[in-house]
Order: C-alpha cells, then sequence, then structure tokens
C-alpha cells in the first residue's frame, strides 16, 4: 500500500488522477491538496510515496513547492503535471530531478510513471 | 507587407507557427474527448481594441462561456477559449461523461472548462513560445461567462492590437469554439524581432 500526493487547484485533474490509481491500486491513499499551503498542512504529519503536483496554481507554484517537499519527504518519488509545455518549465524541472508530466491526464502516462 | 510590416514569408511563417499549437492543442483536446476536432486557418490582424471587440461578436451571436488567461514576459496579450453558451455545456458532457452524477455537470461546468482552457492556451501557445524562443508567465485561468465585449480588456478601446484567431470544432458533436490572442501591438515589436530571427535562421 503507498500514498500518493495530487497537489491541483483543478479538481477535476485530482479527481482524474485519483481514479485512474485508484482503479489500479484499491488500496493507496490519496492525498488531495488544491493549493502549496494545502499541500505543505496535509503532509506536515504525515508521509506520502508518490506525488504528482501542477505548476500553475494560487500562491506557489509547482516548482517553488517541490524542493520544499524534496526536503521534508526525501525519499518521496516526485513529479510535475502541468499542461505548460515551456522550455524553461522542463530545464528548472530537469535541475531539480523531477520528471514532467503533461496534461491532459492520461491513464497510461500516469501508471508508467507510478510503476518506473 | 502584411501585418506587423512582416514579409509574406514571414507573416506564413508565424501563422504556420500558430498553426502549429494549435495543433498541438488540438490533439490535447481529441485526447480528452475522443473525438476529431477540426481547426480553421489561422487568421492573423492588427486591429483596434473596438475591432476585436466587434470580430468576436460576430464570430458568436449568442453569450459566450470559456477561459481567459493572460500572459506576460516576454509579451504580454490575453489568450482566450471561447464558446458559444449553449455550447460549452456539452463539451463538458462530453469530458466528463459517466465520472460525474448529471446532477453535478452544472456545478462541475466552470470546473471542467477552466482546466480544459489551461491545457489548450498552454498547448498552443507554450508551443509558439518554444519555437520563438520565448517565455511566458501565464496567470491562472479565469472562467468567464458573459458578452463577447465582457471578457476582453477594458482599456483595449484605442489600444491597437495583434489579434489571431482559429477556430476548432467537434463535427460529430456540434460544438464550435475559438482560440484568440490579443497582444498590445507595443509588445508586438519582440514577437516581430523574434519572427524575423527565426525564419533568417531556417533560410540562411
Amino acid at each position: 500500500m503507498k500514498t500518493l500526493l495530487v497537489v491541483d487547484d483543478s479538481m477535476m485533474t485530482r479527481m482524474m488522477v485519483k481514479t485512474i490509481v485508484n482503479e489500479k491500486y484499491p488500496d493507496w491513499e490519496v492525498i488531495q491538496a488544491k493549493d502549496a499551503e494545502d499541500a505543505l498542512s496535509k503532509v506536515k504529519d504525515a508521509n506520502f510515496d508518490i506525488a504528482t503536483i501542477d505548476m500553475n496554481m494560487p500562491g506557489k507554484t509547482g516548482l517553488e513547492l517541490i524542493p520544499m517537499l524534496q526536503e521534508s519527504h526525501p525519499d518521496a518519488k516526485i513529479a510535475l503535471l502541468t499542461a505548460n509545455i515551456q522550455k524553461h518549465i522542463r530545464d528548472r524541472a530537469k535541475e531539480l530531478g523531477i520528471p514532467v508530466l503533461n496534461k491532459p491526464v492520461n491513464e497510461e502516462v500516469i501508471l508508467k510513471y507510478l510503476e518506473e | 507587407m502584411t501585418f506587423l510590416g512582416l514579409s509574406e514569408l514571414q507573416a506564413d511563417a508565424f501563422t504556420e507557427i500558430i498553426n502549429i499549437g494549435m495543433g498541438r492543442a488540438a490533439d490535447s483536446l481529441s485526447q480528452m474527448v475522443s473525438e476529431e476536432v477540426s481547426l480553421s486557418v489561422p487568421v492573423v490582424d492588427v486591429v483596434t481594441g473596438d475591432d476585436a471587440v466587434s470580430l468576436l461578436e460576430s464570430t458568436t451571436q449568442t453569450n459566450v462561456s470559456g477561459v481567459t488567461q493572460d500572459f506576460a514576459g516576454t509579451l504580454n496579450g490575453r489568450a482566450m477559449l471561447l464558446f458559444p453558451e449553449n455550447q460549452s455545456m456539452n463539451l463538458v458532457r462530453l469530458l466528463l461523461r459517466d465520472s460525474v452524477p448529471l446532477e453535478m455537470m452544472s456545478e462541475m461546468e466552470k470546473e471542467a472548462l477552466t482546466e480544459v482552457g489551461n491545457i489548450i492556451l498552454n498547448a498552443c501557445f507554450g508551443t509558439v513560445a518554444n519555437t520563438l524562443s520565448f517565455d511566458l508567465e501565464s496567470t491562472i485561468p479565469d472562467f468567464i461567462n458573459g458578452k463577447s465585449k465582457e471578457v476582453l480588456a477594458d482599456d483595449i478601446a484605442d489600444h491597437a492590437i495583434l489579434m489571431l484567431q482559429v477556430d476548432f470544432s467537434l463535427p460529430s458533436k456540434n460544438i464550435q469554439g475559438f482560440v484568440s490572442f490579443l497582444m498590445d501591438v507595443d509588445s508586438s515589436d519582440i514577437l516581430k524581432e523574434r519572427i524575423v530571427t527565426y525564419v533568417d535562421s531556417l533560410t540562411s
């Protein structure tokens, strides 16, 4: 059993990721957060194994949140899940050592990321 | 000479870049709804703010629903994904299918359209930005519902604006919409420079 953290201001995206994950792994827990502040609050005293983080959110961006999560949860696997396909985003993600998953949410892409 | 004083070749190259960007956006939409998406040829022109309003109103006679997203950085402008109001719910139903109970559909309209807008607008303009080597910082998308002129910034009436528009449709579902981008002409000097550089790199 694992715990997935999904951080995205889009309820639709959170719902889609949760549906994909729980259909394949019914026993996994999915923590949903609507922005960086919500995410930090929810994982303050909780662990997570894997995370998908949106880029554009109210408040801190995903690329601002990720280093904070990497510090607090160094063993977690984290990916940026974003509609923003621009090169400077990919470059920054590469610097952080994280993969970029492009929206729209795709079952094959999400499952491949979870399983690799 | 064409818009922004570009040569025919340069204008053609820019239009093609928009076309490629919309192609990527259409692919994303097609994946989301599992339907074929048709695209028009992009229209690009410099217009006044009042003309932009008239053009938008002529594209749809009714109220519109959709998403706007402001961009800043190398270029400043507003990108829009708009549907005639009565068609946006058709798209929402297609997107959400059986995953949301019927009674929740209206509630999810704003949510679903905002996310679709985010994906489509970023796919299109992200591609343009990457091709022409500039960075665009985008705001969180805003859901809008109202008359066409209400979606434009209040202060554009007297400005010259670079306007580009691509119509798209899902023929089998009778859904039509359009993507539009308005940019202050002052920003477009940089855009022009990047287009010229891009074309020169291909032709030299």
